[in-house]
């Protein structure tokens, strides 16, 4: 046995990443991507970059969402009102749509799409002319949810990956025998060995990171996961669990009939406010607006620390008077809470962010690095079996799903921004075509890569992605958004910064790019030496 | 310079153990063997992880939404050592013992608990 153990630990981080490495790869692009979720969509929704100006009091943008909710949703039983943050200027409201009296008894009433209006924070004006996108909301539910099936298969499957990966981990630091060294370790041009490098190098600098995501992504979804605890303890009361879990106990009230102006809201928020020590409201729940019985939550904007358990006031909606405050957690719960918090990172401020987002980074490169090293391992064994130089079926599967996954995948994402900027400001379900693109043009680079897994093609696509990532600041100024040099003047980060990450993964790509073509020879040489 | 240099410095891993090498000419019992594994880890694993998740959630001295919230946290780490273990045991037939063996005290206290509800 203790001859053995690093050796089939070693197996076992091969296989258990080999297996799941393409989906994995994509996984960690688009989750790294949904660290920038708000700025993704704001940039893809270039009407609205002009109010990304100076922030607005929430006293103020409180008011107005409050007027154009009474405007436009006075008979709704339930308003949402989400207020504006540094990283999204605007106030978004939604409302669940009023229900019809003439309900025949016994049938279920269907459930409608609710309204929504976006708001501008300092003047009360809809800001309806924004187009239609998912934004980067499409990045943040692919990352889980993936897309053309039903979220609870795309969320299993996702599963199942993230333990493949979690167990690739752990075997890859139990096979590891100096992980120190290898912070410091990198020989370029070596064939493999530079592969392997970069892939230690890649995994354990941000060893911590990569171990941390992998299992607070797992605990996100762990009771739909393991269900075994919450059915046990809870039985077919998991609606309860779900209360206690979130500090929320109270169910939503009845309607009585009478109607009673709803109190300003403003008051309510700086109260709740005040007893947070400053820390602004995040999300505003008025449940029966207009009714005597009405009732508002305010719960405490993300980011203000690490958990994901935001404190909540409930108001009595007609008088404003507080009714109750969500207490402390218990050990658990709260643990849960930070783990879940963690993994999504809300809590970072634009720094601490910006490294998640390196290490994220990282975790793409530990993946792709992964995955082409078995390629590289594996080829020369082939040239060796094989007198006519032809690699076998499963390297050239192999090839081809790493090139698609990796490459082909970044020129989709290069392509989802080109999109939304080219397709027209006005049609008929525009963020499902703008989706259409991004798996169209995947789906192109994928069956490319599986017909042609080559050195050339790997050029051709990363060429192809640099060139499209480069150019979206052109794009970005060309297309009605706020160019690179007036977005930096005017000090509104979350564009410039979209433009600014563009084009530095632009830049990083063609690099790539070129590096391929400068070596070829050699390189080429090298993999078929080492057999 | 070859692929498999043991001396290596920095090499992952030279040397793949013999049971389980992946060469053209593997016995269709050393396939039944890996395969074996493979079902271990990620079938049993899965059944000793939810086994854990329950015992702890229905038998922690904690408020029931603490208890379970521990109780999945723990089943989300028994899972990934599981199927760690299913590949290091010396045999597919230790590998399942062994997870069948780490099932059994929670499992075993699981059917008491569940004996006295039906009883009560």
């Amino acid at each position: 046995m203790k001859e053995g153990f690093r050796q089939s630990m070693a197996w076992l981080h091969t296989w258990s990443g080999l297996l799941v490495g393409w989906i994995l790869f994509m996984v960690f692009a688009a989750g790294t991507a949904s660290y920038f979720r708000d700025e993704i969509t704001l940039w893809m929704k270039p009407e609205l970059h002009a109010a990304a100006g100076a922030p607005v009091a929430q006293a103020v943008a409180i008011a107005h969402a409050q007027q154009a909710l009474e405007r436009r949703a006075r008979a709704s039983p339930r308003w949402f009102i989400t207020m504006p943050t540094e990283r999204d200027p605007t106030v978004r409201t939604a409302w669940v749509p009023e229900r019809k009296k003439e309900q025949p008894a016994g049938e279920r009433p269907k459930r409608r799409a609710f309204g929504s209006a976006v708001i501008d924070p300092a003047t009360g004006q809809e800001l309806g002319m924004a187009r239609d996108t998912r934004g980067g909301d499409f990045f943040f539910r692919l990352h889980f949810d993936l897309h053309y099936m039903s979220a609870i298969w795309g969320r299993w499957i996702v599963g199942a990956c993230a333990m493949f990966m979690l167990v690739a981990i752990l075997s890859g630091i139990v096979t590891h025998k100096r992980i120190f060294k290898d912070f410091f370790t990198f020989r370029p041009r070596k064939g493999q060995r530079s592969w392997l490098d970069a892939h230690n190098l890649s995994a354990v600098l941000a060893l911590p990171y990569h171990l941390m995501i992998t299992y607070t992504g797992l605990v996100t979804l762990m009771f739909m996961y393991l269900p075994g605890g919450v059915q046990a303890v809870y039985q077919d009361r998991t609606d309860s669990f779900y209360a206690e879990l979130g500090g929320t106990g109270s169910a939503a009230p009845k309607p009585s009939g009478e109607r009673v102006a709803l109190a300003p809201l403003g008051p309510m928020l700086a109260q709740a406010s005040a007893a947070w020590h400053g820390a602004p409201v995040g999300r505003v729940t008025v449940n029966l607006p207009g009714d005597a019985r009405a009732t508002v939550a305010v719960s405490q904007q993300d980011g203000h620390g690490i958990g994901n358990n935001l404190p909540v006031m409930t108001f009595d909606g007609a008088s404003g008077r507080l009714l109750s405050a969500s207490g402390d957690s218990g050990g658990a719960v709260a643990t849960r809470g930070v783990l879940y918090g963690l993994h999504l990172g809300h809590f970072a401020d634009p720094l601490l962010r910006a490294l998640f987002f390196v290490s994220g980074l990282a975790g793409c490169a530990m993946v792709a690095t992964g995955l082409l090293m078995w390629a590289v391992k594996e080829r020369p064994k082939h040239f060796k079996a094989r007198a006519d130089g032809r690699i076998g079926f499963g390297l050239r599967l192999v090839d081809g799903l790493n090139l698609g996954a990796v490459a082909g995948l970044l020129v989709a994402m290069a392509a989802f921004f080109w999109a939304n900027r080219l397709l027209p400001g006005v049609m008929p379900q525009r963020p499902e075509a703008e989706i259409r693109w991004f798996f169209i043009v995947w789906g192109v680079a994928a069956l490319a890569a599986l017909a042609l897994p080559t050195r050339w093609m790997w050029q051709l696509q990363l060429a192809l992605g640099g060139l499209l990532f480069a150019l979206v600041p052109v794009l970005n100024a060309a297309t009605g958004g706020v160019g690179l040099p007036a977005s930096i003047g005017h000090g509104m980060w979350a564009v410039a910064g979209f433009d600014l990450v563009s084009l530095l993964l632009g830049v990083f790509l063609l690099a790539c790019a070129l590096k391929l073509r400068k070596a070829p020879l050699r390189a080429a040489r090298l993999a078929g030496s080492t057999a | 310079m070859t692929v498999l240099d043991p001396s290596a410095p920095n090499h992952l891993q030279p040397n793949t153990p013999p049971r389980l090498q992946r060469r053209a000419g593997m016995t269709p019992g050393e396939r039944a063997a890996i395969g074996a594994r493979a079902l271990a880890a990620i079938f049993g694993g899965y059944g000793v992880a939810y086994v854990w998740t329950t015992a702890l959630a229905a038998l922690l001295p904690l408020r029931p939404v603490e208890a379970v919230v521990t109780g999945t946290l723990t089943g989300l780490v028994v899972y990934p050592c599981a199927a760690m273990w299913s590949f290091a045991a010396r045999s597919a037939l230790r590998a399942w013992t062994g997870l069948a063996l780490s099932a059994l005290a929670p499992g075993l206290l699981l059917l008491a608990l569940h004996g006295m509800g039906g009883q009560a």
